[in-house]
């Protein structure tokens, strides 16, 4: 009798096991486990259950690494004063001779993402660093991890290079921007996620429509999705500066597309990181510009732009403000949950400092 | 006591077997200096062992008469290895003084065999590297200077730094050449490139790259600044893009500062000998260029407008390709090929000469008679950007009739 209840316990086990791998089926089932073979770790990107995203421009590749971290991670305040140079440390270095490329939040559990360089030179080792909310700062392994590699389609002869500037996951897809060191060409690439042998992703043209005269391919510096009542869009930074809207629907496999202007911010104007929030029934988008500080730009009405098609005086377009007190010093930006933003800022004595902000 | 003694001492309580001692002798003291709380002992400070090793381990070696000292050492190392961070740092960080907070260890493997204690980093530790080591040993090191407070480790440096010793230069990096090669710019160019004669560092690229007027002014803002700097795989080539929001007409950047060169004016180009190589050594000298400025350059350049000079049958002399303006360096080594009558291309090599109004194709097999295909794909540009299929700025008021984007275009010729 107990022989035969403990079969239909572990029949019933064995089922329920079945049934929730089946339901619980997420975007690391199709990461295996190895050792990314990353050259250089660069933009960084979230999706879903703990999978983090990063551009490696050395290795023309996208990478998909599982990293486990999908539970919120307590409430402690993010901050860590001299990031910089403890991270220097234990890497056994010094700040001069490492780059911190990128800094996101998992917004699953609100931990920090650092992408590093350890050294200067073409063969600085990649490291990627993981900041909990008791500011302890760790090393996300990159042995014996679940992983995929997407290879970035690339006449990947001699000298070019494509140099990723940013990315996203999307709804499925992961969104790469990036620009040549030789032709002047502005791709952005849309690869389905999970990665896939058969379709490698579409290269799409952007292109620039100044005041509807002239048209030129503009490379994206850095974007973010933004959702409006009516359309979902990607809010982009161009190179050459203006910040325009690109309605997702447009982005299809040989489609040319041109952003509508929504904002010309002008000279001087080096966006980092742009980040999109709401605060008190509005939309915002909050940017980070290495000569201008953070600058708040209104968001709503942004999908009824018709772009800025006149030469402009001044101000045409979303309006914005400069937000004085960080004044050239940010160089990092990402959203920590609906009311704080985490950047990365020098501080007066040269060394970065991780703070926790309120979103504007 | 005087510190031999207590060797003494210990050496002998050694030798008697007595192992650990069950209450630590008081290490040698020295008189707490004025100030100092009550409670608190200073340790004359002894030297241990500390040396580099070539596959860049950090040994220390502690002498015979701190044998009993290891002991909390070696139940720490049977602990998990956390602990080794928390009691004894080996970091490139100097602390900034006696109860100032512990600096930061550095990543790595720790092994204790016998009186040796290997610490092995997870990085190689760089040429000329300091590196400290600080730890907390319970005042029972007797080469600690020591402040014990409330229970928290409390470090101090505990032998001398060590600074790995630095490989003699073998070779200075240099700039090797600079595009456009030519004296005379159009108003619109689009780039330059830098090639260098090894790897370099990032991170410094637009603070040692300046451009002068005729003044000798510096041009505010005249390149695009990314901080992801564009670089070549092997480190040696750099592309430097003025900014497009200058280049480009309608834009507000032009509007403000005007475009980055002006028709008819000279200006220099400087790169600084402080730009770092990969090494962490500067340059052995700067680099200047004049440059003279054309007007602007609107128009596609015409595959139909290059003269093919065509070598003779039997022969290995290149095809040699003229321009009637120069065109972009890095894609003329690129996009341009030879293909025979059979679609293969022809093996050979590429020589770029006359300020980049010339092209050259030598052959590794001598010609045979045929028709052969100059390819080029319609990517390749010009200084200002337009390429064989479309200007950089494409006026969308002038109607003009787009032909179908082929991405290669191609001249026959034949070899007689």
């Amino acid at each position: 009798m107990l022989r035969k209840l403990t079969k239909t316990m572990f029949a019933f086990a064995a089922v329920t096991a079945m049934a929730s791998g089946v339901l619980a089926e997420d975007l690391t089932s199709s990461l295996k486990v190895g050792a990314p073979d990353i050259k250089s770790a660069g933009p960084l990107a979230f999706g879903p259950d703990g999978v983090l995203f990063v551009g490696d421009t050395q290795g023309a590749a996208i990478f998909a690494i599982a990293t486990g971290d999908t539970k919120p991670a307590g409430n402690g305040e993010l901050k860590v004063e001299a990031i910089d140079e403890k991270i220097a440390a234990m890497l056994g270095t010094t700040t001069k001779e490492m780059a911190i490329n990128d800094m996101i939040v998992n917004p699953a559990s609100g931990q920090v993402y650092l992408s590093v360089s350890r050294g200067t030179g073409p063969t600085a080792a990649p490291v990627i660093l993981r900041v909990d909310r008791n500011g302890k700062i760790s090393e996300v392994p990159l042995k014996d991890v679940k992983f995929a590699k997407a290879s970035i389609a690339n006449p990947a002869t001699r000298n070019r290079v494509d140099a990723i500037t940013d990315l996203a996951y999307i709804d499925g897809r992961v969104f790469v921007a990036g620009l040549s060191n030789e032709e002047f060409a502005s791709k952005l690439r849309s690869l389905p996620f999970p990665f896939s042998d058969k379709e490698q992703g579409t290269s799409i043209e952007i292109f620039h429509g100044a005041h509807g005269k002239f048209e030129t391919h503009s490379p994206i510096r850095t974007f973010a999705y933004f959702k409006s009542p009516s359309e979902e869009c990607l809010l982009a930074a161009y190179t050459c500066t203006p910040l325009v809207k690109i309605p997702l629907k447009d982005l299809a496999p040989g489609a040319h597309v041109k952003g509508t202007t929504v904002a010309e911010l002008g000279n001087r104007n080096k966006p980092l990181d742009m980040v999109v929030y709401e605060k008190g029934g509005k939309n915002y988008i909050l940017m980070a510009n290495n000569s201008r500080g953070l600058m708040k730009i209104t968001a709503d009405g942004i999908e009824k732009a018709q772009g800025i098609t006149s030469r402009i005086a001044d101000k045409a377009g979303q309006s914005y403000e400069t937000l004085d007190q960080f004044k050239n010093n940010v160089v990092q930006l990402d959203r920590l949950d609906k009311e704080h933003a985490v950047i990365l800022v020098r501080g007066e004595s040269g060394a970065l400092n991780l703070e926790t902000i309120p979103l504007p | 006591m005087k510190p031999t003694r207590l060797a003494t001492i210990g050496l002998v309580a050694m030798l008697l077997g007595c192992g650990r001692p069950a209450a630590a002798p008081r290490p040698a003291t020295v008189p707490a200096p004025a100030g100092a709380g009550a409670g608190v002992a200073y340790l004359a400070p002894q030297k241990l062992g500390m040396r580099s090793t070539p596959d860049g381990k950090v040994v220390f070696t502690f002498g015979p008469f701190d044998t009993w000292a290891l002991a909390p050492l070696r139940d720490m190392a049977k602990q998990d290895e956390s602990h080794w961070q928390k009691y004894f740092i080996v970091t490139t960080q100097s602390m900034r003084g006696l109860g100032a907070p512990p600096p930061t260890p550095m990543l790595g493997d720790y092994t204790l065999e016998g009186n040796t204690l290997e610490f092995k980093p997870r990085f190689p530790l760089a040429p000329g590297a300091t590196v400290y080591a600080y730890a907390d040993m319970n005042g029972q090191l007797p080469s600690t200077f020591e402040l014990r407070s409330r229970g928290e480790p409390v470090f101090s440096l505990i032998s001398q730094t060590l600074t790995l010793p630095k490989p003699a230069v073998d070779e200075d990096t240099r700039i090797t050449a600079v595009y456009p090669s030519a004296d005379l710019v159009p108003e619109n160019l689009l780039k330059f490139y830098i090639h260098f004669s090894g790897p370099m560092s990032r991170g410094q690229a637009y603070d040692c790259i300046h451009l002068f007027d005729e003044s000798g002014k510096e041009v505010e803002s005249p390149f695009l600044e990314l901080g992801e700097e564009l670089w070549d795989r092997t480190g040696q080539r750099f592309t430097l893009f003025l900014d497009p929001g200058r280049v480009k007409r309608e834009l507000l950047p032009r509007q403000e500062l005007g475009p980055v060169l002006v028709e008819g004016k000279a200006y220099t180009l400087v790169v600084e000998a402080k730009w770092l190589d990969a090494k962490g050594n500067p340059l052995v000298k700067p680099f200047r260029k004049t440059l003279k400025v054309g007007p602007p350059d609107d128009r596609i350049p015409e595959m139909n407008s290059w003269r093919v000079s065509v070598p003779p049958t039997g022969s290995r002399e290149p095809v040699v390709v003229d321009f009637p303006e120069p065109l972009d360096h890095a894609l003329l080594e690129r996009v341009l090929r030879i293909k025979s009558a059979d679609g293969h291309s022809v093996v050979g090599a590429i020589q770029i000469q006359n300020a980049e109004r010339r092209w050259s194709f030598t052959p590794e097999q001598p010609w045979a008679p045929g028709t052969y295909q100059l390819e080029a794909e319609t990517i390749v540009e010009d200084l200002a950007g337009n390429n064989l299929s479309r200007p950089f700025e494409l006026d969308l008021l002038r109607p003009v009739e787009r032909e179908t984007q082929v991405p290669v275009q191609s001249l026959r010729f034949e070899v007689k």
